[in-house]
């Protein structure tokens, strides 16, 4: 009960799992379920939870609770699992954790003398991994209470429903657990109980960067009210609610944006209660931030921005010489047309297209079909060579140097080989891995025409 | 009071949990299994007979039923050896027959032996029961997810095992239990010539909704002094049982360290009676859910161990129907739905793109590529989702695939680029309409647009 209270203090909005797990494993000198399953979204707490309430029950009573808390991508493979599993349950030296499979792991589980009031808990981290392991782990886990005649309990978390976990002939249906996501009040009431460590991070950067006028903006810190914060969580949260709803993710970035939002004020520029002229000064920032959540650029101060118009000037920077933008063009064409198409469009005499219903028909484009959307196919070096010398104008020798800039291109990754990259010859396949914006781009530059030779746009 | 109720609650959760001999209902299956294991103990008979029943219907309950029932007769404990296979512990020969020949207190005897094949290593081990006595000890092998043994190298164990209780050269009777019921199928030929095609099946017993009630209200009643002791004398028993591999005997729930108060006990009984002596209380018709979903006891014993787990002397001292149909209803939820209205609403506009894709198209795969379009499409002329780039749509649309609403066609990784990756949605359609009604504050236009595709 009084870890109960403790973390409900420390975890808001986790009321009623932080019950349900204290009434299923928080008795000390109970039987404990055979197993649990706990899913729910990432940030959702968890594994914070569990953790903390492993730690603070152990410390209540030592000797009688036992916790192996594993991930399971760390151990990927059946043996490491047992092993560390052992490691931590029986505090054994290496060599008595050996275990070549599961047979000799409940061996080893029953071997331990034990007390019936010993508490055994195992908890398993990104339990969909154990699906990837060998068939039998995952029913015998369910069951090891029943296998091992020890007072234990195996806990599964992951982000996936249990249904995910059946397999060919069902397991034993453990007690589920669900960490629902927080709501957007919740979610600003977690980000809220941030402000203190948010108002630190400012004064921080100021003493790290020393303006002259620093005691007169610490002053201003200290004067931020939480109601200021909340207000500007509000306005971060209308910008970034709907595209994330990981509290982790949010955190960072609300105390990141929080200084671009503080800096007209310290700066003396907007007073503290002229909101409408703060959200239009951190509206710019918001949405630059916007675009590489999830990304977490290292220096905060200077964001790179990574948005498609980025991409363009990637390509206009991209100093390749003249041939080798050529040669990505072809490959580019070679990708994303069918070799059916080449005649018609690189043959000067290719014949006269009867147009008949069936082939109108066939042509009809459907966005979803069209090339570019379902991605580049493979091409053999030969025919993008032969391509490359259609667009090409004037007449150049097929030298190495020219080959060179092939490989080249696949160093750069704008290329890449699907098959034949240890001896590069005629009948190697290649594929382009650059989008279309980019071509065009590029394209630009020489003064070549690409959508002309796209059979998606003819 | 305080003391005893938690009392109780320790009490009934250890009995749920550890009550591994208690069979309710199907007497003339255990009195059929009962009857084959006394003769082979008895009489020497082998035998071979399969124990076939969905998951949780009790076939490792009633096996160790009749093993507690046998268990007190002398003979038995002198005439039998009991040898327990897990088709997921043993799962090659090798380490089965290891597994044996520890359990038939063999290893002296076979230490340092050479042997040819499978068939000569068995028939040693037989043998060595024979010598020594005028009348060989009866082996009782117990296989566990007996399906999984089938898988084994040309089923080497169950034909020896099949053939050694045929041919009757030495006592042995072959129990195995699985949860598959086309079983015999996976026998090869030589092997399903072998076996007795004795087949029990069990059923979930509750065949009726009040035997279901009966059992709920047995699951939770204290017994009088009088039982408790009587339990505490049969599990006693038990003790006799040296088998390494089955551990039940070990650690089985023993009543006899508790004692309760005989008044409260009275007034507990009496709770649980009143709360499902109505025919249409809360807690019956909650319970009358839960046997439409399951009507095994297993799954109802974890129910009520979720149930007794919320016992609580000062917020719960009994149990009452709100908590049950509060347990209730967290089975009665789709977890896919749950998890949908977890989503971002960018998240969820993806989930709602693909949905349209997928009925233009029929079910055909899919790539980023193909559903950013389609809902850049949408965004443009919404008020809500404008200016999402391209980078956060794609770190979206990779939870969706780590979270498996959708998942990959082929497991070629690497080789394509993941804007091109394609796949396929693993969720029906009434399942993210229902996501989409229940998810809070939806954008209104987004809860249109996953109405039609027309924007």
């Amino acid at each position: 009960m009084e870890v109960f209270n403790k973390l409900n203090e420390r975890f808001p909005c986790r009321k009623n799992v932080l019950k349900t797990l204290t009434n299923l494993i928080g008795h000390s000198e109970e039987m404990l379920p055979a197993a649990i399953h706990i899913y729910g979204h990432t940030g959702t707490g968890k594994t914070t939870l569990l953790k903390n309430f492993f730690n603070e029950s152990i410390r209540r009573n030592k000797n009688k609770l036992n916790v192996a808390y594993v991930n399971c991508v760390e151990s990927y493979t059946s043996r490491i699992l047992f092993e560390n599993i052992l490691e931590y349950i029986s505090g054994a030296i290496a060599d008595d954790i050996k275990t070549e499979n599961l047979k000799d792991f409940v061996e080893k589980l029953r071997r331990i003398q034990s007390q019936p009031e010993v508490q055994y808990i195992i908890s398993l981290d990104n339990a969909e991994r154990l699906r990837d392991m060998d068939a039998n782990v995952l029913p015998s886990l369910l069951r090891l209470q029943q296998l091992t005649g020890l007072n234990i309990c195996v806990i599964l978390i992951s982000q996936l429903p249990l249904e995910k976990f059946y397999c060919k002939t069902s397991i034993d249906d453990p007690i589920t657990i669900y960490f629902p996501q927080y709501t957007k009040s919740e979610t600003l009431e977690i980000l809220s109980a941030d402000f203190k460590n948010a108002q630190k991070l400012i004064v921080a950067l100021l003493n790290r960067k020393k303006p002259e006028d620093l005691s007169t903006k610490l002053e201003i810190v200290d004067t931020v009210t939480r109601e200021f914060f909340n207000n500007y969580l509000n306005l971060f949260l209308g910008v970034f609610y709907k595209a994330c709803r990981d509290l982790s993710e949010l955190k960072i970035t609300a105390r990141k944006c929080f200084t671009f939002y503080m800096e007209p004020i310290l700066d003396g520029t907007v007073s503290m209660s002229d909101v409408s002229r703060l959200w239009r000064c951190i509206a710019g920032q918001l949405r630059t931030a916007l675009s590489q959540v999830y990304i977490r650029s290292g220096q905060p101060e200077t964001p790179v921005v990574n948005n498609d118009k980025e991409i363009l000037k990637v390509a206009q920077s991209l100093e390749l010489p003249y041939y080798g933008k050529y040669l990505l063009i072809a490959a580019f064409i070679a990708s994303y047309n069918s070799s059916k198409e080449d005649k018609r469009l690189f043959v000067k005499n290719h014949g006269k297209r009867r147009k008949r219903l069936q082939n109108v028909n066939a042509n009809a484009k459907v966005t979803e079909k069209m090339n570019t959307y379902i991605g580049p196919k493979s091409f053999s070096v030969d025919r993008l060579l032969a391509i490359f010398y259609a667009i090409l104008d004037e007449k150049v020798g097929l030298t190495c140097n020219l080959l060179s800039q092939i490989s080249t291109l696949v160093n750069l990754k704008l290329l890449s080989f699907v098959s034949g990259e240890n001896v590069m010859d005629g009948t190697s396949r290649l594929q382009c891995t650059v989008g279309l914006e980019f071509v065009i781009c590029i394209s630009q530059v020489v003064g070549f025409n690409v959508r002309q030779y796209l059979s998606d746009f003819n | 009071m305080q003391d005893d109720l938690i009392q109780i609650r320790r009490f009934l959760k250890e009995r749920l949990q550890r009550d591994y001999t208690t069979l309710h209902g199907h007497e003339a299956e255990r009195e059929n299994v009962r009857q084959l294991l006394q003769r082979t103990a008895e009489l020497g008979e082998s035998n071979s007979l399969l124990l076939i029943g969905p998951r949780g219907s009790g076939k490792s309950t009633l096996i160790n039923a009749v093993l507690s029932d046998l268990v007190p007769s002398t003979d038995f404990q002198q005439n039998t050896m009991l040898v327990h296979l897990n088709g997921n512990l043993h799962t090659d020969d090798k380490l089965a027959l290891k597994s044996i020949t520890v359990q038939m207190q063999l290893e002296n005897a076979a230490n340092g032996k050479a042997f040819g094949s499978f068939a000569e290593n068995l028939a040693f081990l037989l043998a060595c029961l024979k010598s020594g006595n005028k009348r060989s000890k009866s082996v009782i092998f117990i296989l566990d997810e007996f399906d999984l043994f089938c898988a084994h190298h040309n089923q080497t164990l169950l034909y020896n095992l099949f053939d050694v209780s045929q041919s009757a050269q030495a006592p042995i009777c072959v129990i195995g239990a699985t949860c598959r019921l086309d079983v015999i199928e996976l026998l090869e030929k030589r092997v399903k010539s072998r076996f007795s095609h004795r087949q029990v099946f069990l059923f979930p017993t509750s065949d009726n909704f009040e035997k279901y009630l009966d059992l709920f209200e047995t699951l939770l009643s204290i017994p009088t002094e009088r039982e408790l002791k009587q339990i505490a004398e049969r599990i006693s028993h038990l003790q006799k049982l040296n088998s390494t591999e089955l551990t039940m005997h070990r650690c089985h729930f023993n009543p006899a360290k508790y004692k309760f108060n005989r008044k409260f006990i009275e007034s507990w009984n009496n709770g649980i009676a009143v709360l499902i002596d109505e025919a249409k209380s809360v807690a019956v018709s909650s319970l009358k859910t839960l046997y439409e979903i399951d009507k095994s006891e297993s799954f109802l014993k974890i129910f009520l161990f979720r149930l007794v787990s919320q016992l609580d002397p000062d917020a719960q001292p009994n149990i009452t129907a709100e908590q049950m149909s509060e347990i209730v209803a967290t089975y009665t939820i789709d977890p896919r739905v749950e998890l949908l209205c977890g989503l971002s609403v960018l998240e969820l506009c993806l989930v709602i793109a693909i949905k349209h894709h997928s009925e233009i198209y029929d079910r055909d795969p899919f790539n980023f590529e193909i559903i950013f379009a389609r809902f850049a499409k949408f965004a443009k002329v919404s008020t809500t989702m404008q200016g999402i780039e391209r980078a956060v749509s794609l770190k979206a649309f990779e939870r969706l695939r780590h979270m498996e609403v959708i998942l990959p066609i082929s497991n070629s990784v690497g080789k394509v680029q993941k804007d091109f990756e394609m796949h396929r949605l693993a969720l029906t359609y009434g399942q993210l309409n229902d996501a989409v009604q229940k998810y809070q504050a939806l954008p209104t236009e987004v809860a249109q647009w996953a109405q039609s595709s027309i924007i």
